[in-house]
C-alpha cells in the first residue's frame, strides 16, 4: 500500500512529528511504500539543517533525512510555510538577501501541489499535528 | 479538509483555506468542514488590520472560484457560539451530527489542519 | 470503515467528544500522545470511553501510555498496541481521520 504523511508541528515542541517518524519507520519496515512526507506549517522545522540537539532527544531532521535516503522517500517542505519560518535553500536565501541557507539536504521546497499529488497517488494519507 | 481552530489567533484557518484552494485548483473534489471554533471564520463584519491579515471570511468567499465544492459547518458548533443561519454566508451548508458522519464517510481522504 | 486517531487530551480539547459523534460500525479509535489520557479509567471521560469500547475497537499506543505512567489505569477494553499495529489499523481501514488539539 502507498502512504503519504502530512506533518504540521515543530519536532522540538510537539510530540506529533516524532509519532509521524516512528509511524513512517514502521511503514517502510513493514514493506509499504512511503511516497511523500509533506512538511506544512510548523512542520517545516523537520527540514532544518541548523537544529542542534543537546540532550538524549531524537534529532528528527537528521532521522527524516536518513529515512528518506534509505527508502527513497520524497521529503517536501511547503515553500509558503518554510519561507515564513526561515527554512530556506540557497536560492531563496540569495533571493531574499538572507545570511544563510537552512534547508536540510534531501528535502525540497515546493508548493501545495506536491501535497495534492501525494493525495492523488497515495492509498492512505495521515495527518500529524496538534 | 477538517479544521477546528479559531481564525486569527493561529494560522491554521488561513493555512486550511490555502490548502483547500490548492486541492480545488488541481480539480480535486474537496469540501472544507468547519467544526468547533473554526465556524467562527464565518462571522460577518471581520475587519482585521490590513497590515496583519486579510479577512479570512473574504478569502473563504473565493473558495468556490478555486473549485472547492462546499463549505460545511457543524450546526452544534454554531449553536454553542450563538451563531444563527442568517449570520452565515449564503453558500455555507450547515450539517447536523448524522450529516457530519455521512460527510466523512463520503470522502476518500480527510486531511486535518 | 475509518480509523480515528486522537492526539488530544479530552481534558484540554473537545476532540474526543467531536470524534465520538461520528463513529460508525467497523471504525476504530487509536489514542496516541496526549490522547491516551482519554482512556483513564477513573477520569471524567471514562463513561464516554466505555460507551465507545462497546461500539468499536479502541486501542492506545503502548509507548505513549508507558511514558505517561498510565498503563495500569486504562479503561477495560482499551487494548495497548505498538506502531506495527498502528500501521495495520491504517491499512485495514479505508481512511484515517486525525483529531488533534485545535
Amino acid at each position: 500500500m502507498i502512504f503519504s504523511l502530512l506533518v504540521q508541528e515543530s519536532p522540538s515542541s510537539r510530540q506529533s512529528s516524532y509519532s509521524a517518524y516512528r509511524f513512517a519507520r514502521e511503514l517502510v519496515d513493514s514493506g509499504h511504500e512511503l511516497f511523500r512526507v509533506f512538511f506544512f506549517r510548523d512542520g517545516v522545522h523537520n527540514a532544518s539543517a541548523l537544529n542542534c540537539v543537546t540532550g538524549p532527544e531524537p534529532d528528527l531532521p537528521r532521522l527524516w533525512q536518513e529515512l528518506a535516503e534509505a527508502h527513497r522517500v520524497d521529503l517536501v517542505a511547503c515553500v509558503g510555510s518554510a519561507l515564513r519560518r526561515g527554512i530556506i535553500d540557497a536560492g531563496e536565501a540569495a533571493r531574499y538577501g538572507r545570511p544563510a541557507a537552512s534547508l536540510r539536504t534531501g528535502c525540497d521546497l515546493s508548493g501545495l501541489g506536491q501535497l495534492v499529488e501525494a493525495c492523488i497517488r497515495s492509498d492512505r494519507v495521515l495527518s500529524f499535528g496538534g | 479538509m477538517l479544521c477546528r481552530s479559531a481564525p486569527y489567533g493561529s494560522s491554521r484557518v488561513r493555512d486550511a483555506l490555502d490548502l483547500a484552494m490548492a486541492l480545488g485548483a488541481f480539480e480535486q473534489a474537496v469540501s472544507l468542514l468547519l467544526m468547533d471554533d473554526a465556524v467562527l471564520m464565518l462571522l460577518p463584519d471581520q475587519d482585521p488590520s490590513p497590515a496583519v491579515s486579510k479577512s479570512l471570511l473574504k478569502v473563504s468567499g473565493a473558495l468556490e472560484t478555486f473549485g472547492v465544492s462546499a463549505v460545511l459547518a457543524d450546526a452544534d458548533a454554531l449553536a454553542k457560539r450563538g451563531l444563527a443561519a442568517t449570520d452565515l454566508p449564503e453558500d455555507v451548508t450547515v450539517l447536523g451530527t448524522a450529516e457530519l458522519a455521512e460527510t466523512f464517510a463520503r470522502h476518500r481522504l480527510v486531511l486535518s489542519v | 470503515m475509518t480509523l480515528h486517531i486522537l492526539n488530544a487530551s479530552p481534558f484540554a480539547d473537545p476532540a474526543l467528544t467531536q470524534c465520538a459523534r461520528v463513529l460508525a460500525d467497523g471504525d476504530a479509535l487509536l489514542l496516541v500522545g496526549d490522547g491516551t489520557y482519554a482512556a483513564l479509567e477513573d477520569g471524567a471521560f471514562a463513561h464516554l470511553m466505555q460507551g465507545i469500547v462497546g461500539l468499536i475497537e479502541v486501542c492506545a499506543l503502548a509507548e505513549d501510555c508507558q511514558a505517561r505512567g498510565i498503563t495500569a489505569r486504562l479503561c477495560a477494553g482499551v487494548r495497548m498496541v505498538g506502531y506495527r499495529e498502528w500501521v495495520e489499523l491504517a491499512v485495514r481501514h479505508e481512511k484515517s481521520i486525525s483529531w488533534f488539539g485545535a
